[in-house]
């Protein structure tokens, strides 16, 4: 103990020996530059332990110099000697709270890319069981009913995923959603290391791949397609703001950019996928009630569908039988069209812009036209009327006759 | 005549006494630290805190009869209380003392210190002095000289 307090002083007594022997100049460039020095430690910290070793550095820089404090007062203008520490000192506490919050955001993060995962393996498994169900031809209720359970829970799923991926973009860069251009190369680095640490583009990608998937293997009703219309609208929004930001951030990274553009493109596919999801529905919706269709992707490819089947029907009257003519119009027109067709899609397709109105009077025209030939007008009650009349006046007349015979007969005998 | 001689004399001071300028004192001149100023291209040396430039060119003239000797060189100068500046460089056997005048910086005094010339000359504030160290050697100087019984 002794031998260290002897240590400690002999220190002392060579540093003011070193200091009075020094520049008063001197002196203070040295504690300038020490000064500079921590501040650009402190800006560089990357830890709450490494900013605690800065502060302690901090107590011994000011017990190093405060033999010098009269001089440094003098020389700082405007500053002064204790204006220098309390300066230091603030920005040890600024920093700190950066880590504590970065801390707690890091933490969420973790908790959330757990979640993540959970939720890839968790959806992964319930479009497969979909796709699996979805496959079976002869579906009964149970089928039909654990399917429709199936498709909720995944959809339910992919929006929390979605949350959850957007939840740790926005825990990971706040300082994404300000002017990235102004970020220094090393703050981009450290961003792009954050997402890349915790994979957030390949969970984007991911999950922009699984929701073209579950569209791919369900068949959904407009409402659902709505619900996920809207999912795709404030995920795709949200992106935006971060990629314009984040194409800044890998602008000297090309196979990160390209990644970026291979996101750009999951998105149309989804938007895509969502079009063509009302279109297949549709013809889904045929299908259950055996109706047939090719293909159709647009508006203007089902109406020329819908009216070339019509037509074909048209053509085949008299050539089917007649029973088989009116089946496949009362699937077509009383179980599909005016069932599901026309009060369920037919505003989805018209709001979305997918079908225009005069597509849908042309359709609807020839749904008229068809129901026309299949069921002309009966006008069998007019013959019955006329056959009547006539029996009527024959029978008028013959009674007639007959009397007048009768009263003849009468007359010849009198 | 007498009469006369000291009416006018009385007169005299009367005069002299109206006419003193304006004195504010005590004033302190000093600088804190030296100031070492890097010389430019043109010769000049310019202090930024003090606001103040001046050319170096005929103190190396003076010094070394070379006035192109400024070039790549420093000069340390500091300011003591009475508001003299102390201007030496490494090389300089001496130290120049400067009073402002108009527009210029008068010599005052030129302080022989080293016939060798000065290898790492400082300058320190040492109310009223100002001290010179040179590697072990410490000098005490006014704007008259060194300070003998200080060194």
């Amino acid at each position: 103990m002794k031998n260290q307090l002897l240590l400690s002083l002999l220190i002392m007594l060579l540093f003011s020996i070193c200091i009075s022997a020094q520049s008063d100049y001197e002196i203070v460039q040295s504690f300038k530059s020490k000064v500079q020095q921590l501040e650009q430690q402190l800006s560089e910290a990357a830890s709450l332990d490494e900013l605690n070793n800065i502060a302690k550095d901090i107590e011994l820089l000011k017990d190093q110099f405060s033999e010098s404090k009269e001089l440094l007062d003098k020389s700082l203008y405007p500053e002064d000697f204790n204006k220098t520490f309390a300066k230091l000192k603030s920005g040890v506490e600024v920093r700190a709270l950066d880590f504590t919050q970065i801390e707690v955001l890091q933490t969420e993060v973790i908790v959330l890319r757990d979640e993540v995962d959970r939720l890839n393996t968790r959806n992964r498994e319930l479009i497969n069981q979909i796709a699996v169900l979805q496959a079976d031809k002869n579906k009964d209720v149970e089928t039909i009913r654990k399917l429709e359970s199936l498709v909720t829970n995944l959809k339910a799923s992919l929006f929390k995923r979605d949350n959850l991926i957007l939840g740790i973009v926005d825990s990971l860069t706040p300082q994404l959603t300000a002017d990235v251009s102004s970020l220094s190369p090393e703050d981009k680095q450290k961003i792009a290391a954050q997402f890349e640490s915790n994979s957030v583009l390949n969970n984007v990608k991911r999950s922009l791949r699984d929701h073209v998937r579950f569209l791919d293997v369900t068949t959904l009703k407009p409402d659902d397609i709505k619900e996920i219309k809207k999912q795709q609208d404030y995920f795709v929004s949200t992106w935006q703001k971060i990629g314009v930001n984040l194409v800044d951030v890998y602008a000297d990274k090309i196979e990160k950019s390209n990644e970026l553009k291979e996101i750009d493109l999951l998105f149309a596919n989804w938007q895509t996928a969502i079009r063509n999801e009302a279109w297949n529905s549709i013809k889904e919706e045929f299908a259950v009630n055996n109706i047939f269709m090719q293909d159709f992707k647009s508006g203007q490819e089902f109406t020329v569908e819908l009216t070339r089947f019509i037509d074909e029907e048209f053509k085949n009257y008299g050539i089917k039988s007649k029973e088989d003519s009116e089946r496949i119009y009362a699937s077509f027109v009383d179980s599909t069209w005016f069932k599901y067709v026309q009060p369920e899609w037919i505003p989805y397709l018209i709001d979305n812009k997918m079908l225009t109105a005069q597509q849908k009077s042309l359709i609807e025209a020839k749904v008229t036209e068809w129901k026309n030939v299949v069921f002309p007008r009966d006008i069998t009650w007019v013959y019955y009327v006329i056959a009547a009349l006539l029996l009527v006046t024959f029978l008028y007349f013959l009674l007639k006759r007959k009397s007048k015979t009768l009263n003849a007969k009468e007359e010849l005998k009198q | 005549m007498t009469k006369t001689k000291i009416l006018l004399a009385g007169i005299l001071v009367l005069l002299t006494y109206s006419c003193t300028s304006l004195v504010l004192k005590p004033a302190d001149f000093s600088w804190p630290i030296e100031s070492v100023l890097k010389i430019d291209d043109n010769g000049y040396a310019k202090e930024d805190r003090y606001a103040f430039s001046f050319n170096i060119k005929p103190l190396f003239y003076e010094e070394v009869k070379d006035s192109l000797a400024y070039l790549d060189r420093e000069v340390r100068i500091i300011r003591n209380t009475e508001g003299f500046y102390f201007i030496t460089c490494a090389g300089f056997k001496n130290v120049y003392v400067f009073k402002s005048s108009d527009g210029s910086l008068e010599m005052e005094n030129k302080i022989m210190v080293n016939e060798t010339g000065l290898t790492k000359p400082v300058l320190n504030q040492r109310i009223p002095l100002i001290e010179l160290i040179d590697g072990t050697d410490k000098y005490y100087l006014t704007k008259k000289g060194i300070e003998e019984d200080k060194k």
